[in-house]
């Protein structure tokens, strides 16, 4: 070798087999560019939701259907920004029982995740119509959220409780478009446990759904921003969702 | 789309092989090579419309190459650690794998800009207005690195038979 070209290309004159795969790297992308177009949208609906609804929690990140959750075949998928009706004011019942979920939560927080877990709660409120960014009946019910900071990664913890039917039909999405994974089991108690993932748009989401005999709906998520995993586990969702107290007492 | 997607897949066929290596100089792993290639790649596709339309394609690739390679760079977990004790030079070459990792070793000790001018300039010969343009610096500061790397590996060349440079 006599100069420094010759020796740079002798160095790289052997490369090994490629690992990329072009046909899943156009495939990825597609999918990918759906999902940020999806999630464009989104974004647009999630504004709108704090706009009226005045807390920071993020309900809009899984489509969560008044009386189901997320479906195969879902039109929903292309999210459509509808007219939010303007909320009426909650009464003095419903703000107390606000307060107590979140409680409830801050609570259930500390027993899934421990003392010093640095999760904080932001606020719980009654609304008049949960689920507005589903396609399913817009129900009353309390939502909620909390959040987590650890170094640069942010995690938002949000619920749900409300009353709802269980759903009939709980056909799940499964490796559908837009990054979503959903699987559905029927517990021995008679409750319905929906498991959703979502990834993309630098986030990671991580729901949980519980249908109970009773008809209490509860659902609580897990958001990453940052491209982390969320820092809490499937398990300690639904532990958090199983909570007992965690559902509403006056609607 | 399907149009565009047939254009993308013609172009990147003709690129892959030289823009593998490229990475590959740059930080020296073929596995990390592989994976800044497919974040190129992926940025290619994704604007492929407009780059497409681009009288120089390959710039545009190149600069995403060497944005994703500085990009991982920064990453905290990246970083090099400081040793008091300044590692070991290559060992006397005995051939041309020596060489090989020899070349490799010492683009390895240089800060990455100046690796990344010396690869552009000496691998992909590119002039230095086009590494300037690349990298988003000044014909000056190529100028200066260019020669700042070459005085780095000539100093560094103490031991190491076979490697001579032309500047």
């Amino acid at each position: 070798m006599e100069h420094l070209t010759d020796a740079m290309r002798a160095a790289a004159a052997t490369p090994p087999p490629t690992a990329i795969d072009l046909e899943q790297l156009i495939a990825d992308e597609r999918r990918n560019s759906r999902l940020r177009r999806w999630g464009a949208g989104l974004g647009a609906v999630v504004a709108v939701l704090l706009i009226v609804g005045g807390v920071a929690f993020l309900p809009g990140l899984t489509r969560s259907n008044g009386d189901g959750g997320l479906r195969a075949g879902d039109p929903g998928s292309e999210t459509k920004t509808e007219p939010v009706p303007p909320q009426p004011p909650a009464s003095t019942a419903q703000r107390e029982e606000a307060t107590r979920l979140l409680q409830v939560l801050a609570d259930a927080l500390v027993a899934v995740a421990g003392p010093a877990s640095g999760w904080t709660v932001d606020g719980t409120m009654w609304e008049a119509q949960t689920g507005l960014t589903g396609n399913g009946a817009p129900l009353p019910g309390y939502t909620g959220s909390g959040h987590r900071v650890d170094g640069n990664s942010l995690d938002k913890v949000y619920v749900l409780a409300r009353r709802a039917p269980m759903p009939p039909d709980t056909t799940c999405v499964k490796d559908a478009a837009y990054d979503v994974d959903c699987t559905v089991e029927m517990r021995a108690d008679g409750s319905q446990l929906w498991r959703t993932t979502m990834t993309g748009g630098n986030q990671f989401t991580r729901v949980v759904e519980v249908y109970r005999p009773d008809g209490t709906h509860i659902m609580v998520g897990d958001t990453a921003v940052g491209g982390s995993e969320p820092v809490l586990s499937t398990d300690q969702l639904i532990a958090i969702a199983d909570t007992p107290a965690l559902a509403p007492t006056v609607l | 789309m399907d149009e565009d997607e047939a254009g993308y897949r013609e172009f990147v066929a003709t690129r892959m092989d030289g823009l593998r290596r490229t990475a590959y100089l740059l930080c020296g792993d073929w596995h990390m090579a592989d994976d800044l290639t497919s974040t190129a790649l992926v940025k290619l596709l994704r604007h492929w419309r407009r780059v497409s339309a681009m009288e120089q394609p390959d710039s545009y690739l190149r600069r995403m190459l060497l944005r994703a390679w500085l990009d991982e760079r920064r990453r905290p977990w990246r970083r090099e650690k400081s040793t008091p004790v300044l590692p070991e030079r290559p060992a006397q070459s005995t051939g041309d794998s020596a060489d090989r990792l020899a070349i490799l070793a010492l683009l390895a000790e240089l800060p990455p800009r100046r690796r990344a001018v010396l690869v552009l300039r000496y691998f992909c010969d590119l002039s230095v207005e086009e590494t300037a343009e690349a990298l988003g610096c000044t014909t000056g500061t190529v100028k200066s690195q260019t020669a700042r790397g070459l005085d780095a590996l000539r100093a560094r060349l103490v031991g190491v038979a076979g490697l001579e440079m032309e500047t």
